[in-house]
């Protein structure tokens, strides 16, 4: 091999400069990583916020060839300043504020919430109101595992996979409407129980709507979960090990399709989960196709919870006696006067909340004499795993990006806040 | 000296349905020319069918059709509410005049001219095929090598694609061309293997000879290549599962992410057509060309029917796919066009040297 | 030029392209807040807005309707700003929702922007958020006005009386009471609660040793250890072996004692007995100097949450790369919104004293 010629690496120094857009676009990365990235033969793209495959967010990718190399999150689209404003409004008027973050899931974000007055203020809430608030916090679980099958369907280009949950979410919506009178934000759940009581009726056409939801998801399976090119686009793609879960603090459904099992229902039981039967789906692999299937099987937990609740629920009150209300059934009337002054004693306290999507953090710092909070931190889900979102990107194509962001399910409402 | 009127009267497409109509027609001055110009058999084959009329009739229902059946599919009505009678069939109409009367966005850093000669220019690889692709007696140009000339223009059109791309000058044209690329290298080869198979087996390249031998359809004879061809029409026309250099969700319409107004109207449709000319080739390659029931009403109408029919139900069959597929990624895609499909295409050939070999058709 | 303009706008072919414009609004895939939920429903199959020629599509070249979902932040309204001009005309705007209205519920967010400041709106749809149906009601508003010309509006109200109503009642003039000092206590100490947390509160102790200056139980399964914060990094260290990530990253601003409480909240996922317990690890630095470790390295989770802290309250966590950036929050929002100096518009009850 006498005759081969040595190998040079020719480089030519190309003058490169960012373009002169750069200061004006908000670009949240150094200068130097721009020229660095060109002078590299590498290619930043800019995914979002107006973007046919993005939420209300910009992901700065930078590719060598067609492989992320750098995935460089620009949240804050939807920062609504909620914790700034949390901390000029009553107790009360912060119910239907704290559950704009995620308005499909709005049950567990009111039971979150008010789970840290009744705790300060140690209200006990009767069986009957724990029940419907389960009952909500079920059918808004569902219903986003259902709006975020859609988008990660609409993510790889298959329509009938999105509009298919759509249509039997509007099943939960109509559930919802029947309970609380609107269609996705409630703001049903009060400290001290529920607004007002669900009469029989509504619960039997809700043990109705559970069994069509539960065939039509029959065709959903057939068409959607076990098709061969979604199972080719998901399986293997964003993996996220049982370390790197864990150490990125990766929360919900995902944390546990890397194999571990935390749901808060079971580790700090909260209402009436410890008396019901259902199972927590925890998956292996940690890939896209894993954090799928988990939302599915939980989907069908969900269902199996919202049957015993509605075999099981007690009769009784739904407002607890804590509460100076007149009617023990309804709040209409005494809304304002009953919890209008509330005023937590001094001190932090904090209450942990499985919603759909993960873990949901709220902790209300109250000072004892005012009857606003003095400092409201709530850490949504979306943004605990944020993280670990961005890392399992690295190393994938470009192509996966959107694949691994709906495997995700991510909601930049709910995690800007 | 024969005048202009009577070479193209003598050479007249005859349709006894219309016939009178036309009778009366010719009798007029000036109507006379028209109406025997556009009967004239060539211009015939150019301007109504295969060529310009059926393209702007398929382009009007194809694209109502897959929006009705994907709606249909995913359980909702689909475009009705501009003509509620007809169900919405002049939703494509009312699209087509939105992008005509849009503004064209020429953006700073595009490459002008070519930006906006492409798409135009894009319709000459579309249209010289027409004039290759006979329909029985109708057609423009008869030759030996018909069809290998017709694989060869078609496969011109993702030239223009990447052309645009460049042009554009955007990082997501840019990727979307390369898509465009690496794809086209992936379903050519086999779909070149698929014609040559079929070509093999009827000893031919002349679409007379071709449709003549099948007595039996192509796609009986050998259903390996046209199991090649169909996936190697989808991949060409970048339908789901492999609408890889468009994916809009991850690439934002790749090639086209920059053209508005009627340019996009124009490369829009693109797709459609290379999908009409593609199921065309396949209708007299596989499924008997204008071999049909006859209908001595429609005279020489008749073969151009047969064959403008079968292309078209093969359409609207393959519009489903878009309601029932994800999209691969181009890794994946790439993998299925250079192992199975080339493995497959490989397959069809011999399968036509064994045919020929045994005798099984002479 | 503007020849041609007028022949498009009053010439022949204008009622054709009225026609098709009416028929052919493609909203583009510019989805801003909460309202995106009902938007993607009214696109749907229960609502279906393909039926009126609206169809979802990708992006501002190839589109000719804006729906604004509900709130503009700052940050967004740039973008929105930027499709709207790439987008080719005619083109229109249509706003969803009471927040792109007048506000809704953030009227007085520090990140808020209202839409009719940034493009010119056609029609706005009230709702918070508003139905699938109202969505599609706007659509059909907005081809009315396309094809006629002039914008009308799909409801009138019906006027009430109000003195027939009887006597209204009476809300204080604020309900909101503020305290002047407040008491800021992050450990305040509720052991009652928990009996049986002594032994987890003994091992915490045990592994913190000096480094700890309290560890008080706050609550059931709830421990607070409050430490210097030039200790900060070796506890984090120490606590890695009990606990492996950080829930939430908070400050606390107390201006009259002029420091900032940084707490970082520690909780476990591998070990089954620390899974339910948080650990707050709060630490008290000064206000004017407000610089703490970041623990980012030896917590990865930590790291967004941080940035997050340092964007709202301008706390500089040393040895995190994303300091000096916003990462959150637009470039144009004042400077650290959260901490209590900054102050919201307050809103003005009416009715209370009689008026």
């Amino acid at each position: 091999m006498t005759g081969m010629k040595e190998v040079r690496e020719m480089s030519i120094e190309v003058p490169v400069e960012p373009p002169a857009e750069y200061e004006s676009l908000f670009i949240p990365v150094p200068k130097e990583f721009v020229e660095d990235a060109y002078r590299k033969d590498d290619f930043i793209v800019f995914i979002g916020p107006q973007h046919p495959g993005s939420g209300h967010m910009r992901i700065i990718v930078r590719l060598k060839g067609d492989f992320i190399v750098e995935a460089i999150p620009d949240p804050g689209y939807v920062h609504r300043s909620m914790e700034k404003l949390a901390e000029n409004r009553l107790y009360v008027q912060n119910i239907p504020l704290l559950e704009r973050p995620a308005i499909m899931d709005f049950g567990n974000y009111n039971l979150g919430y008010v789970r840290v007055i009744e705790e300060a203020l140690d209200i006990e809430v009767p069986e009957r109101a724990q029940y419907l608030r389960v009952l909500l916090a079920e059918l808004g679980r569902i219903g986003t595992h259902l709006y975020d099958a859609g988008i990660l369907a609409v993510f790889m280009g298959h329509t009938t996979g999105f509009m298919w949950p759509f249509a039997v979410r509007e099943f939960i919506v109509e559930a919802l409407t029947h309970i609380t009178g609107a269609r996705i934000t409630g703001s049903f759940i009060i400290p001290g129980g529920v607004r007002r009581d669900v009469d029989e009726k509504v619960l039997r056409m809700i043990g109705r709507i559970i069994f069509t939801i539960e065939n039509r998801l029959e065709k959903f399976e057939r068409v959607f979960i076990r098709n061969p090119t979604v199972v080719a686009r998901l399986k293997d793609v964003g993996v996220l090990t049982r370390e790197e879960a864990i150490k990125y603090g990766v929360v919900g459904p995902f944390l546990r399709a890397s194999g571990v099992e935390y749901d808060v229902r079971r580790v700090e039981s909260y209402e009436v989960y410890d008396d019901l039967d259902f199972e927590i789906p925890v998956g292996d692999d940690g890939d896209g196709y894993t954090r799928f299937l988990v939302r599915v099987e939980e989907i069908a937990q969900s269902m199996s919870i919202i049957r015993q609740v509605i075999d099981r629920i007690p009769e009784g009150d739904v407002i607890s006696s804590d509460i100076e209300a007149i009617s023990r059934n309804d709040i209409r009337g005494s809304f304002y006067d009953a919890l209008a002054k509330i005023t937590l004693p001094a001190g932090e306290y904090t209450t942990l909340t499985e919603a759909a999507r993960g873990t949901l953090l709220f902790s209300v710092l109250s000072d004892g004499a005012s009857n606003v909070p003095y400092r409201l931190r709530f850490v949504t889900p979306g943004w605990m795993y944020l993280k670990g979102f961005m890392e399992s990107l690295k190393g994938e194509r470009l192509a996966d990006l959107q694949a691994i962001y709906g495997s995700f399910g991510y909601f930049p409402p709910e995690a800007d806040r | 000296m024969p005048g202009m009127l009577e070479i193209m009267v003598q050479n007249m497409v005859n349709i006894p349905l219309i016939q009178p109509l036309v009778d009366v027609l010719l009798k007029i001055p000036v109507i006379n020319y028209i109406v025997a110009l556009i009967l004239w058999r060539p211009i015939f084959a150019v301007l109504i069918i295969p060529g310009l009329g059926a393209i702007m009739l398929v382009l009007m229902i194809i694209v109502w059709w897959e929006r009705k059946l994907t709606a249909r599919v995913q359980w909702r009505v689909g475009p009705l509410e501009v003509s509620r009678p007809i169900g919405g069939v002049m939703q494509v109409m009312a699209d087509g005049m939105r992008y005509f009367f849009q503004e064209v966005i020429v953006h700073r850093n595009a490459h002008a001219i070519y930006f906006i000669q492409l798409p135009i220019l894009a319709f000459l690889p579309v249209l010289l095929p027409i004039l290759l692709i006979p329909a029985g007696p109708v057609y423009a140009i008869r030759s030996d090598y018909a069809i290998p000339a017709i694989v060869a223009l078609i496969a011109l059109i993702p030239v223009v694609i990447i052309a645009m791309g460049w042009a554009s000058n955007n990082r997501f044209a840019y990727i979307g061309a390369i898509r465009e690329a690496f794809m086209y290298f992936a379903y050519e080869i086999p779909l070149i293997f698929a014609v040559l198979a079929m070509m093999v087996l009827y000893g031919s390249g002349d679409p007379f000879v071709i449709v003549e031998k099948q007595t039996v359809p192509g796609i009986l004879l050998n259903p390996v290549a046209a199991l090649t061809f169909i996936i190697a029409t989808v991949m060409a026309t970048s339908r789901l599962p492999f609408e890889i250099p468009e994916a809009d969700q991850e690439i934002a319409f790749g090639p086209f992410v920059e053209y508005s107004g009627i340019l996009f109207g124009l490369v829009m449709t693109l797709a459609y057509e290379k999908l009409y000319l593609m199921s065309l080739l396949l209708t007299i390659l596989f499924l008997g060309g204008w071999n049909g029931i006859a209908i001595p009403i429609l005279g020489d109408f008749m073969p151009p029917f047969w064959l403008f029919l079968k292309a078209f139900v093969f359409m609207l069959i393959i519009s489903l796919l878009r309601s029932i597929y994800a999209r691969y990624r181009l890794d994946q895609a790439l993998r299925i066009g250079w192992s199975s499909i080339l493995a497959i295409s490989i397959i069809s050939i011999a399968i036509s040297y064994a045919l020929v070999l045994t005798g099984w058709l002479p | 030029m503007s020849e041609m303009v007028r022949f498009l706008h009053s010439g022949p072919l204008a009622p054709i392209k009225r026609w098709g414009t009416k028929w052919s609004l493609w909203p583009v895939h510019l989805v801003t807040a909460c309202c995106g939920v009902e938007l993607a429903h009214a696109y749907a199959s229960g609502y279906d807005g393909e039926r009126l020629g609206s169809l979802n599509y990708g992006i501002s070249r190839q589109t000719n309707l804006i729906i604004v979902e509900g709130a503009i932040t700052r940050k967004m309204a740039r973008i929105l700003k930027m499709t709207y001009e790439q987008m080719p005309d005619p083109k229109f705007v249509m706003v969803m929702g009471a927040c792109g209205l007048k506000g809704g519920l953030f009227w007085n967010g520090y990140h808020m922007v209202k839409p009719s400041d940034v493009v010119p709106v056609d029609f706005f749809i009230p709702g918070c958020p508003p139905t699938p149906e109202a969505m599609l009601r706007g659509i059909r508003e907005l081809q009315e006005k396309i094809w006629s010309g002039e914008p009308r509006n799909s409801i009138s109200f019906n006027k009430i009386d109000m003195l027939r109503i009887g006597s209204p009642r009476l809300a204080p003039p604020s309900p909101k009471k503020i305290a002047k000092t407040p008491l800021v206590k992050v450990n305040v100490d509720r052991s009652e609660k928990w009996k049986e947390g002594g032994i987890i509160v003994k091992e915490v102790s045990d592994l913190l040793g000096e480094l700890a200056s309290s560890v008080t139980i706050t609550g059931r399964n709830r421990i607070c250890v409050f430490v210097e914060s030039e200790n900060a990094v070796e506890v984090a260290k120490r606590l890695s072996r009990l606990f492996d990530h950080v829930k939430s990253v908070n400050v606390i601003d107390v201006p009259h004692e002029s420091s900032f409480i940084i707490e970082y909240v520690f909780s476990s996922y591998s070990n089954k007995k620390y899974m339910p317990i948080l650990l707050t690890m709060a630490s008290r630095i000064d206000r004017e100097e407000a610089k703490f470790p970041s623990l980012a390295e030896i917590f990865p989770s930590a790291d967004y949450l941080e940035r997050e802290m340092h964007d709202l309250f301008g706390v500089w966590f040393e040895g995190n790369p994303g300091m000096g950036v916003r990462f959150l929050i637009a470039p144009d929002t004042p400077e650290n919104p959260l901490r209590k100096d900054f102050r919201l518009e307050e809103e003005v009850y009416t009715g209370g004293d009689g008026r």
